[in-house]
């Protein structure tokens, strides 16, 4: 018969097990991601004015998105621009 | 203290309490992150391989443009992309870095990363491109990041309520354990003083305490009982075995003391030795009850006739009833066969038939009669005389008992007992019927075949008593 101690024992050693090996398997040091700078901003701006012609919503995220982003909010503001070349890709003629 | 049962019984209710608790909260981590897991490597594959086809429609160039506009689509930024050179060296992509821990292609690594100085986790998978190019395709796995920071701290308050709810329920079990024990152990301690009459409390709830209490109570009545019989025996004994030997001793003083001759000695002698001779009989008689209800007869077990058996009975009795003008009745198969101990049947048919001739009054019939049942056999022995009330009928297979109109006969008050021991030796039952007026004893043994008697246990017959 198992003693409760060790019924204990093995019942929390698989959590124990399964964060001390996630962690084992990790890059020690974290890699830099470039898609959340403000020159990944400017890039994207600049992508969509290759469209002449854009729609009042597109339009409205576009210009938040570069105010955003001049303001150091760069994740919303890439946010808002992605929003508006996903609808430019998609339901815009291409320029 | 460490040696109290009722504390082993809280910690180990507080210890698989806990264990419980820990082992469901590392489920739901487990199955929640496994799902969240299997999510981004469907999305990761489904990505490559849009990739791959887009390298074999345009090139190096088609890849890309597609992946940079991949990642100008990406709303929900978290996606990762790195295509590298041979060298290592970034062609275009969102990494920094080629990561140095992603050596095997075909792989799911878990990869840390920044994301605009914010530290998060990342599952990533190599493929291998025509001319030593490189790709790396990854997704966040932010909800798993989440869940990992929030374990800890889920785990430290888990195991703070899980203890309080341990210590809680320990204690219950503890307090639940003790009184049960208390009260049986309280039960027990009277019962050595003497209170014989005292029984362990049942809740009434029905559970598994009230199921031990009444077991409990059950082996103490069954007790109680045993040992009113042994004291009734007792009693019995010394009440019914006082007058013979004390007619005997008489004679003997009475003999010493008043003789003519040696003829008058010689006959006084004789006459207390006749006495004594009975008080041997009822010796032999409790003996042999004893023995028959030890079961050790059942090995001497036979294939045995009661036909011939009965009919010479009948035959041998049917003289004993013509002196007292009474009339024998014989209704037997010429052949019943059956398994059991052939001398102790006959004892308890012989039994049955003493009895119906003593009691039934002149000029009746007394009927013997026997024959199969389901399971054995059946022996019926019928009178018209005085019969037994209902009262007593449940007493009547006791040692020593007599009835209001058996008292005025003479008898040890044995015989019905040892007809009983014998149902029981031969796992059936003797049944007595007051058919009023007369007496009706049913005798019925099922003894089984000795091939299932071994592998068989030992269940005990009955006697029962009914009112026609």
């Amino acid at each position: 018969m198992i003693r409760p101690a060790t019924l204990l024992l093995l019942t929390m050693a698989p959590p124990l097990l399964a964060l001390s090996g996630a962690v084992a398997r990790a890059e020690p040091q974290p890699v830099i991601i470039l898609t959340d700078t403000l020159e990944y901003c400017e890039q994207l701006q600049h992508r969509t004015q290759q469209w002449p012609v854009l729609s009042p919503d597109v339009k409205y995220l576009i210009r938040e998105g570069h105010q955003m982003c001049d303001h150091g909010e760069i994740r919303g503001g890439i946010n808002r621009l992605r929003r508006a070349l996903r609808i430019l890709n998609h339901h815009t003629p291409a320029p | 203290m460490i040696r109290s049962a009722s504390l082993k019984l809280a910690a180990v209710y507080g210890l698989l309490f806990a264990a419980s608790a820990f082992a469901l909260v590392f489920f739901l981590w487990w199955a929640t992150t496994g799902l969240l897991d299997a999510q981004v490597e469907a999305a990761i594959r489904a990505d490559a391989q849009g990739l791959e086809e887009r390298w074999d429609e345009g090139g190096l160039p088609a890849m890309v443009l597609t992946i940079q506009e991949r990642l100008s689509e990406n709303v929900d930024d978290d996606a990762i992309y790195s295509l590298n050179d041979a060298l290592l060296r970034r062609v275009t992509g969102n990494l920094e870095r080629w990561p140095a821990n992603v050596t095997q292609p075909g792989i799911f690594y878990e990869l840390p990363v920044t994301r605009a100085g914010i530290k998060s986790l990342a599952e990533v998978y190599r493929y291998d491109l025509p001319g030593g190019m490189r790709l790396l395709v990854g997704r966040d796995v932010k909800g798993r990041a989440q869940l990992k920071r929030l374990l800890p701290g889920t785990l430290l308050y888990s195991a703070v309520l899980v203890a309080v709810l341990a210590l809680a329920g320990g204690l219950v079990m503890r307090n639940l354990f003790r009184s049960m024990v208390a009260d049986v152990s309280s039960t027990a301690a009277a019962i050595a003083r003497g209170d014989l009459a005292r029984r362990v409390r049942r809740s009434g709830r029905g559970d598994e305490f009230d199921a031990m209490a009444e077991a409990i109570n059950n082996m103490l009545e069954r007790i109680a009982k045993l040992m009113d019989g042994v004291r009734q025996v007792s009693n019995s004994i010394a009440h019914d075995l006082r007058t013979p030997i004390a007619r005997a001793r008489a004679r003997l003083e009475d003999a010493a003391s008043h003789a003519q001759g040696e003829e008058e000695l010689r006959a006084a002698v004789e006459r207390a030795v006749g006495d004594l001779d009975a008080v041997t009989a009822v010796f032999q008689a409790l003996m042999r009850i004893a023995e028959i209800e030890a079961g050790a007869r059942r090995s001497a077990f036979a294939e045995i006739d009661l036909g011939p058996l009965l009919a010479d009975l009948a035959e041998l009795y049917s003289a004993v009833a013509e002196e007292r003008d009474l009339t024998l009745k014989l209704s037997v198969p010429d052949t019943l066969p059956t398994h059991g101990d052939r001398d102790l049947v006959q004892q308890a048919v012989a039994n049955l038939l003493d009895n119906a001739i003593k009691f039934s009054p002149a000029g009746s019939e007394v009927a013997l009669s026997a024959g199969p049942t389901d399971k054995g056999v059946r022996i019926t022995v019928t009178d018209h005389g005085p019969g037994i009330p209902p009262a007593e009928l449940a007493r009547a297979t006791e040692r020593f008992f007599r009835g209001e109109v058996a008292r005025s006969t003479p008898g040890s008050g044995l015989g019905l007992a040892l007809v009983q021991a014998v149902a029981t030796l031969h796992y059936g039952a003797l049944v007595l019927e007051d058919t009023a007026p007369g007496l009706r004893a049913t005798l019925t043994l099922q003894a089984p075949a000795p091939r299932m008697d071994a592998a068989s246990s030992t269940p005990h017959g009955t006697a029962i008593a009914t009112v026609a």
